[in-house]
This record gives C-alpha cells, sequence and structure tokens, in this order.
C-alpha cells in the first residue's frame, strides 16, 4: 500500500531533527569529556582517577549518541533516495535498514518479546532467520534478552550455541551472529539482532548497544507522537514491522480444532513446521486457508 | 511577605501557568527560580530522567558560573544521583572535606570537590516522585554547611512537587515506563485479536475476515472494547453468539 504522500516527507524531517539532537548530544557530552580530560592534567593524585573516569564516561556517551546520529543520517538519506524513486518500486526504508547499513551488517531484526508480537527485519535473509528463531524457539535475541546482555557467535560457536537454528541460519548463508537487549527505561523491550557484524576490528558491541538503544528511543517516542496525534496512529516502526497476524489466526483455529489453550495452539504449530521442515508462515496461512488441520 | 505567604505566591504563579498553557523548560525555571527566592540557597536546578534512564539538567538558576556543569555531573555521581536511586531526599550532603570519602565513592568526592570550588558548602537534593517511580530531582546548593530547617525542608517539598506536577501535566503521557507498558499492551491486544478472530472463524466454519466483521458487531452491540471482547474469547475460548 504507498503511504500517503505527505507521509515520507514527515519522516524524512523527523529523522533529520532527531539526527541533529543527538548531534547536539553527542557535542555535548565531548564537552564534558573534555573539561574532565582538562582537569585530569592539572589535578590532584587522588583526583586524576576520577576525573579519568568521568572522562571516559562521557566519550562513551558521545560516541552512543554519534551512532544514533548516524542512524537518523542513513535513514533520513535512505528515505530520501526512496521517496524520488519510481512509485511502488520498493517498501518504504524502515529504521532497522538504517541500523544494518550503519553498522556495517548483512542484516538486522528487532524482535519484541513479551509478548512476542513484533518482527521487523532490514532484509528477506534477515526476516527468515529471525523467522527460525522464532520457530525454533532458540537463538541470540533471545538468549540476549534472558541474560540481559550482549550475546555474539560466529561460524561453528552458533551451532555450539544453539543446535537446531545455528545450523540452520548457516545454511542461508549467514556466518556469524549478534544481539543486544533492547531497553527502555530500564524495562526490557526486546533484542536487537545483527547478521554478519564487521569483524575486522572485533565486533562494536558499543555500537550495537547505541543502535538498539535509538530503536527504543524512537518506539516510545514516535509511540507517545502518535497517541497525541490521536489513537489511530502507530509508531512507524510498529506499522512496518511484522505483526504475525496469519499465524495468530491460526493459533486461534488450531486452539478449537485441538480444545487447547493459545500457547499450546501455537506450539503444535512451531512442532508441525519443523516436522515438515516448512516455515511457520506456510503452515499458519495453510490453517487459515483450510486446506490444513490439526487434531 | 512572610514565608508561607511567598510559597502561597508561588503556587497561584504554577496554577495559572497549568491553566494557560506553557513551555515546561519555562516553569522548571521558574521553579528554580523560586527555590532561590524562598530557600537560604543561591542555586537550585532540577534534573529529569530521560528515555535512555540517566538524569539530564532541565532547567537552572544561580550565580554560579559553574553550576549547569555541577548538574550535568549528577548523571555520574552527587546527591541527585542518590535520590534517583533510592528516592530518598538527601538534606545537607555538606560538602566538607570528607563527606565523598565517608560516602566510599571516588565519584562522590569529585562531586564535592567541583561544588567547593563553586563556592557552595552544602547540597539538598529532593526526589521529584510519582506514586512509586523517581523521574528526577530538584538541587538546593547553598553557601552555607549545615541542614535545612523543617520549614525550609518542607517548603523544598513543596516546590518539588510543583516541579512534578508542571512536568506531569506536559508530559502526562509521555513516561517512558509508562509508554514502554503501553506499547506491550497495545501488542497485546493485537495478538489476541487475531487470535479471536481465529477462534470464532473455526467454531462457525466462516473466513477470519467474517469473524471480524462478526466480532465488531457484538463488541459494538455490547458497548465492550474490542480488545476486551477478543479477551473473553480466547481466554474462555467462548463462542459469541452469531
Amino acid at each position: 500500500m504507498p503511504p500517503l504522500s505527505s507521509e515520507p516527507g514527515r519522516e524524512i524531517d523527523q529523522a533529520l531533527l532527531n539526527a541533529a539532537v543527538e548531534r547536539r548530544r553527542a557535542e555535548r557530552a565531548a564537552e564534558i569529556a573534555a573539561r574532565h580530560e582538562e582537569r585530569m592534567a592539572a589535578a590532584a593524585e587522588g583526583m586524576r582517577a576520577f576525573h579519568g573516569r568521568m572522562a571516559s564516561t562521557h566519550r562513551h556517551v558521545e560516541q552512543q549518541h554519534r551512532t544514533a546520529a548516524r542512524i537518523h543520517t542513513v535513514h533520513a538519506e535512505r528515505l530520501r533516495r526512496w521517496s524520488r524513486g519510481p512509485i511502488d518500486a520498493k517498501e518504504q526504508p524502515g529504521l532497522v535498514q538504517a541500523v544494518a547499513e550503519t553498522l556495517g551488517a548483512s542484516g538486522a531484526a528487532l524482535t519484541l518479546f513479551e509478548p512476542e508480537t513484533l518482527m521487523a527485519a532490514s532484509s528477506p535473509a534477515s526476516r527468515t532467520a529471525q523467522c527460525l528463531e522464532f520457530a525454533l524457539g532458540q537463538g541470540p535475541a533471545r538468549a540476549s534478552v534472558e541474560l540481559c546482555g550482549p550475546v555474539i557467535a560466529a561460524g561453528p560457536q552458533m551451532a555450539i550455541a544453539w543446535p537446531i537454528y545455528g545450523p540452520a541460519v548457516e545454511r542461508l548463508g549467514i556466518r556469524a551472529v549478534a544481539a543486544v537487549p533492547v531497553v527502555a527505561a530500564g524495562a526490557s523491550l526486546g533484542a536487537l539482532t545483527v547478521f554478519d557484524p564487521p569483524r575486522a576490528h572485533g565486533p562494536d558491541l558499543e555500537a550495537f548497544e547505541a543502535a538498539a538503544g535509538t530503536l527504543a528511543v524512537s518506539l516510545l517516542s514516535s509511540w507517545s507522537a502518535s497517541e497525541a496525534d490521536g489513537p489511530s496512529g502507530r509508531p512507524p516502526l510498529v506499522d512496518q514491522g511484522d505483526l504475525w497476524v496469519v499465524l495468530n489466526q491460526a493459533v486461534g483455529m488450531v486452539s478449537v480444532q485441538c480444545g487447547s489453550s493459545t500457547a499450546d495452539a501455537l506450539a503444535l504449530i512451531k512442532a508441525h513446521a519443523f516436522a515438515e521442515d516448512r516455515s511457520v508462515d506456510e503452515v499458519a496461512a495453510a490453517i487459515v486457508d483450510r486446506t490444513l488441520r490439526l487434531g | 511577605m512572610t514565608g508561607e505567604q511567598q510559597l502561597i505566591e508561588v503556587l497561584v504563579e504554577a496554577a495559572e501557568a497549568l491553566v494557560d498553557g506553557f513551555d515546561v523548560i519555562d516553569y522548571l525555571h521558574t521553579v528554580s527560580e523560586r527555590c532561590v527566592d524562598l530557600l537560604p540557597v543561591e542555586a537550585a536546578g532540577v534534573m529529569l530522567v530521560d528515555e535512555r534512564h540517566r538524569l539530564r539538567p532541565a532547567a537552572a538558576f544561580g550565580e554560579s558560573a559553574r553550576l549547569s556543569e555541577l548538574l550535568e555531573l549528577q548523571a555520574d555521581a552527587g546527591p541527585c544521583l542518590q535520590v534517583f536511586r533510592t528516592g530518598a531526599p538527601v538534606v545537607s550532603a555538606e560538602l566538607e572535606a570528607d563527606t565523598g570519602h565517608l560516602l566510599g565513592f571516588v565519584e562522590e568526592v569529585g562531586f564535592a570537590e567541583e561544588a567547593r570550588i563553586a563556592g557552595f558548602a552544602s547540597v539538598h537534593a529532593l526526589p521529584l516522585r510519582l506514586r512509586v517511580s523517581v523521574i528526577g530531582a530538584l538541587a538546593l546548593f547553598s553557601s552555607r554547611p549545615g541542614p535545612l530547617s523543617d520549614s525550609d525542608f518542607r517548603a523544598g517539598r513543596a516546590l518539588a512537587n510543583v516541579a512534578t506536577i508542571g512536568i506531569l501535566a506536559q508530559r502526562d503521557t509521555h513516561q517512558p515506563e509508562l509508554l514502554a507498558a503501553r506499547l506491550q499492551q497495545a501488542l497485546a491486544s493485537r495478538v489476541m485479536i487475531e487470535q479471536a478472530k481465529g477462534v470464532v472463524a473455526e467454531r462457525l466454519g466462516i473466513t477470519v475476515d467474517e469473524a471480524f466483521a462478526q466480532l465488531r458487531l457484538r463488541a459494538r452491540d455490547h458497548e465492550l472494547h474490542l480488545s476486551d471482547l477478543a479477551r473473553d474469547v480466547v481466554r474462555s475460548s467462548g463462542l459469541p453468539d452469531a
């Protein structure tokens, strides 16, 4: 569905505004860091460590804001290219694609848990990988949420960490995965998975965390803005994401077919997909089309 | 004017701002200014928690050129951070030599040192509290050591509450915790509605689109929210009458 003509323009403006805000915050943090670095040189013995630590804290904060600014800038640029291109050429680029490009990864995916409802992926391959994690109930996003920290695995490590998911994503041509929690106001919302992160200088977990923070802020701030505009609006991230619509319809149907809870119905659908080596999407579509019954 | 009369003036001023509509930063600046007018302090500032759960200075008023720096510093150390972590007010964090050492943190020593350089002998911090969560802190800087008197402390609390009311009036729905919870709730109800479509479709042998029409009709007839009806349908697997 092509969006209203004013929509991309507004999103571009918003992205540029976000980038400017983040840049300003980065500069502010840099100023504070510089002041502490300056003081460190002149400080008494006991205070040197303090100024050193303050400087490094604010340099870290600075980097976080710089990464966020880059993501918003890339997003604005992608939106601009897209809006100039042929109508209906492709779907409107989402923030997750800007994240993948900024991090130099082959793909990225945002998953929201509690409930496990939303998934926004930057590319078809990322989407397939994220669906695998969803169907198999194992993988980096889930692990990082459970650990409340970053998770990274490359090559054979993937199969060791996740015996089914690992080999399956390797078959998709993905050689490494990383995931960091997406946290807002201390509450865990979900995880950001990064596929094939650049590894020349080791994984840049700080950049991943900054990207996760950017997504969280974007989710919540656009959510509040949309609430102010009226109940119909939703954050672009939510609208562009996958809400597992057909799957949940199938879950409702199977719960009646089997006289089970919806949780059990979902487990049944996943198990069926795994046993038949089909995707959860396919199985769900077949159930809703009534070409497949479970129970 | 007595202190009490002045406080009443401040409350009237704040109430008028709330009624008329206002800029929140401007409002917080006024609150900081009134703190300096009413309390035995030379500088005051308001710190707010941002989306990333860090304290940030929102407004400040006072003579010291280093005031904004002293506030910035409290994202990592000092009485405001302590207030944010514990929810309890910090009265008369005296900045005499070894306070920080007593607290046991080099960061605290650092903050005390900076405050002393700026010419302050004591710092007080009061929570901006919304029910159980702390959304920020009011920092008060004084060149005199020692605690606030009981009546000054009460006046300070009142001013902190005035600041809180202004912030809430402005952002009401903009609180990150609330937003996160609402987002999850909204997503959960989306899931529930799709599942309910499936339940109704299967029971009545109709398509999911027809099932959705049925659900909406029933919600309207019974003046129910669609998401509430969907939850009942899914939880009880209860069948709405066709």
